[in-house]
């Protein structure tokens, strides 16, 4: 009995512990509305607070919060449920997520049982968010608790009405809709028209630039294309061609039977006379190209004729290992050796003149 | 060794006495484009594929099948389009129902003279099964493998407009075909010779008047046309030009972006050689080289974006090497 009565004071002394420990600063349903009513300033909060003895001396006690009890649409709600009942007994919490329209669930946060002086304390928070504007009603929350005993007891919270406000200040929702004009065009500010200034200058110094790169590179073009005209030495044409034409006298190729080589000679100072004096490039042309070309030139009748016999048959030579006769390698000799002398370079009245068709011809010495 | 070069001069003369004929009877049916048939020609004695191309209307394809009737010989025409198949090409083995069995079906590509006309329309497969059995000369279907005909020559053309829902071929592909040739329009008085025979009523046709033992005996005759060490010299000036432009003097360097390959000396050899058995030459000379660079490299020297832009070409380029590379 004593045992027993030790039990209940316990339980009590622990329960004005817990309810000591609730903020005083909730008010209740009816004290919220009069607020709204009256100051219109937001509220803190709504609570419902059940107090339930049951099977005799077993005490459970439900609180519900919500905080604020006034908010803008959309705006989170915190719904706070703490329970405190006997240690020995079980509480089932209700399901809150299906049974609280107008309102949902956006997140849960199971606290950890507390206990104290004998008492069990549960605590669970609720997110919540109302999508809904007016007063809107919270609806009562059962709660099931099975004593020691094994006697079920339902508990409901009172119902809590909680204001949810438009985004429209309420001045405006009074006078009815307001027609929104769409956002009237961007003014530039003065300070931007110096950057499109710098913008189009620069623009402009770009496209100079490139302009004068593609010039530039046409030049480049017209320079690549036109074939670099080898020096032309007409003065000297005639001494170097006579020079090596000595040489190749004094080498005694035709004596030493290397006619092959005296004709690649001979035929190569030829050409290099043709490109020093007459500024056509024979060097890089065969035989045919080098008698067409020559063909414009101011030559002496059958110069051309006599220049592509030459010419064929030193081929013969070069490229079919045919081996020329010594009589016919003395006549070309001394017919080259003319034919130098023939068209060498005379005065300057040549230089003012196109490269071909302009030879001061002269008589052969 | 000069004698050997006459004899072989002297046998020239004999047997490339064909080539009047064959000429005379090509121009029956074809006026002008003597540089198409003459290249032709030269594809034929140096035994490499030629691709042709010309816009529409150009008689590229009629020049091709006139010189397979003057030749007597077996003559395909493909007709490259998008849905062709490497099968209806090369062949493929056929189930017969009667002896349970299947039996290979030779494709066209079994023939003497095969003419692809626009190349460039068929997809990759299909070039590519082409032009691999131009290169090895054989076929494999269904694990058998087939040589080809021999002449066995393949003249392709293709179009240089309308590239819409083309296949362009890659260079790997156009190296195979020893000469490219671009055909341009006839002159005045030869588009006037074509009025009048085409207003006469009766296509002229080509009458069969070499056979193709004489294009492989002159064939054999072309191998034994002497080159000398000068002129094989000459060729690796010019090819090495179009790799290393610089060494030889030449400011190209930024406008090649590869040069051609080891193929281009050899067909430039090879096609040098017939040539100088068209001039009835028993040796080779630069004229020779020269007159059929241009034709052996063209489509073996690639251009940079830079050649491009200042609007030049390959054929540019390759006559810029000519004109620069010092003549033996």
């Amino acid at each position: 009995m004593l045992a027993r009565l030790r039990q209940i004071i316990s339980k009590t002394v622990a329960l004005v512990v817990f309810m000591s420990a609730v903020a005083a600063s909730l008010i209740t349903v009816d004290e919220a509305v009069a607020e709204r009513g009256g100051s219109g300033q937001a509220l803190v909060g709504l609570e419902s607070l059940v107090h339930a003895t049951v099977a005799g001396d077993t005490i459970l006690q439900i609180r519900a919060n919500i905080s604020p009890a006034r908010a803008t649409i959309g705006d989170r709600l915190l719904l706070t449920l703490t329970v405190v009942h006997d240690y020995d007994g079980a509480l089932a919490f209700p399901r809150v997520a299906g049974e609280i329209a107008p309102f949902e669930v956006m997140d849960v946060i199971i606290h950890a049982t507390d206990e104290q002086a004998g008492a069990v304390i549960e605590r669970r928070e609720y997110v919540l968010a109302a999508f809904e504007t007016g007063d809107l009603r919270f609806p009562p929350l059962a709660f099931h608790y099975v004593s020691p005993e094994g006697d079920t007891t339902t508990v409901s919270t009172d119902t809590m009405v909680v204001i949810i406000e438009n985004t429209i200040p309420h001045e405006e929702l009074e006078q009815g809709p307001i027609p929104r004009d769409i956002k009237p065009p961007l003014e530039l500010p003065r300070r931007v028209w110096p950057a499109i200034l710098i913008g189009a200058l620069a623009a402009a110094v770009l496209v100079g630039l490139f302009y004068l790169r593609r010039w530039f590179r046409s030049r480049i073009k017209v320079d690549r294309e036109s074939k670099v005209a080898p020096e032309v030495r007409r003065e000297a044409a005639h001494v170097a061609a006579l020079a090596r034409l000595a040489e190749l006298e004094r080498d005694d190729l035709v004596g030493q039977d290397e006619l092959p080589r005296f004709y690649l000679v001979l035929t190569d100072l030829f050409r290099r006379y043709i490109l020093d004096r007459f500024s056509v490039d024979a060097v890089d042309m065969t035989t045919n190209e080098l008698a067409s070309a020559m063909c414009g030139a101011d030559l002496a009748e059958g110069d051309v004729e006599w220049m592509l016999d030459l010419l064929s048959y030193a081929d013969l030579s070069k490229f079919a290992c045919h081996m020329p006769t010594s009589d016919r390698a003395q006549g070309d000799l001394v017919a080259v050796r003319a034919f130098v002398q023939r068209t060498r370079f005379r005065g300057s009245s040549d230089l003012g003149s196109s490269d071909l068709g302009s030879s001061e011809l002269v008589g052969e010495e | 060794m000069y004698a050997d070069i006459k004899a072989i001069g002297e046998r020239i003369e004999r047997e490339s006495e064909f080539l009047v004929t064959l000429v005379s009877e090509i121009d029956k049916v074809i006026v002008g484009q003597s540089y198409m048939v003459e290249r032709l020609l030269i594809g034929l004695l140096a035994d490499g594929h030629v691709l042709i191309e010309g816009v529409p209307g150009l008689a590229k394809t009629l020049a091709v099948r006139t010189l397979s009737r003057a030749i007597d010989t077996r003559f395909q025409r493909i007709q490259f389009t998008p849905d062709l198949l490497p099968a209806d090409l090369i062949g493929t083995m056929v189930y017969t129902a009667k002896t349970g069995e299947f039996t290979t079906k030779k494709g066209p590509i079994f023939s003497n003279l095969i003419l692809a006309d626009e190349i460039n329309r068929a997809p990759a497969k299909v070039q590519s099964a082409l032009l691999e059995a131009m290169q090895e000369r054989q076929v494999t279907i269904g694990g058998e493998t087939f040589p080809l005909d021999d002449p066995f020559l393949v003249l392709a053309t293709q179009n240089p407009i309308e590239q819409e829902g083309t296949y362009p071929l890659p260079e790997a592909q156009v190296d195979r075909f020893m000469l490219k040739l671009k055909v341009g329009y006839p002159s005045r008085d030869e588009e006037l010779e074509i009025m009048e025979r085409m207003s006469r009523g009766k296509e002229p046709v080509a009458s069969p008047v070499v056979s193709p033992e004489t294009i492989l005996k002159a064939r054999d005759l072309v191998r034994e046309i002497y080159v000398d060490d000068k002129i094989k010299q000459y060729i690796l000036d010019i090819v090495f030009a179009t790799r290393e432009p610089s060494k030889h003097g030449l400011d190209l360097g930024d406008l090649i972006a590869y040069g051609a390959s080891p193929r281009a000396s050899i067909y430039l050899i090879a096609a040098a050689r017939a040539h100088a058995f068209m001039e009835r030459r028993a040796y080779v000379t630069p004229e020779d080289i020269k007159a059929i660079a241009m034709d052996v490299l063209r489509h073996r020297v690639i251009i940079t974006y830079e050649a491009e832009a200042e609007e030049l070409t390959s054929e540019d380029i390759v006559q810029r090497i000519l004109d620069n590379i010092e003549v033996p």
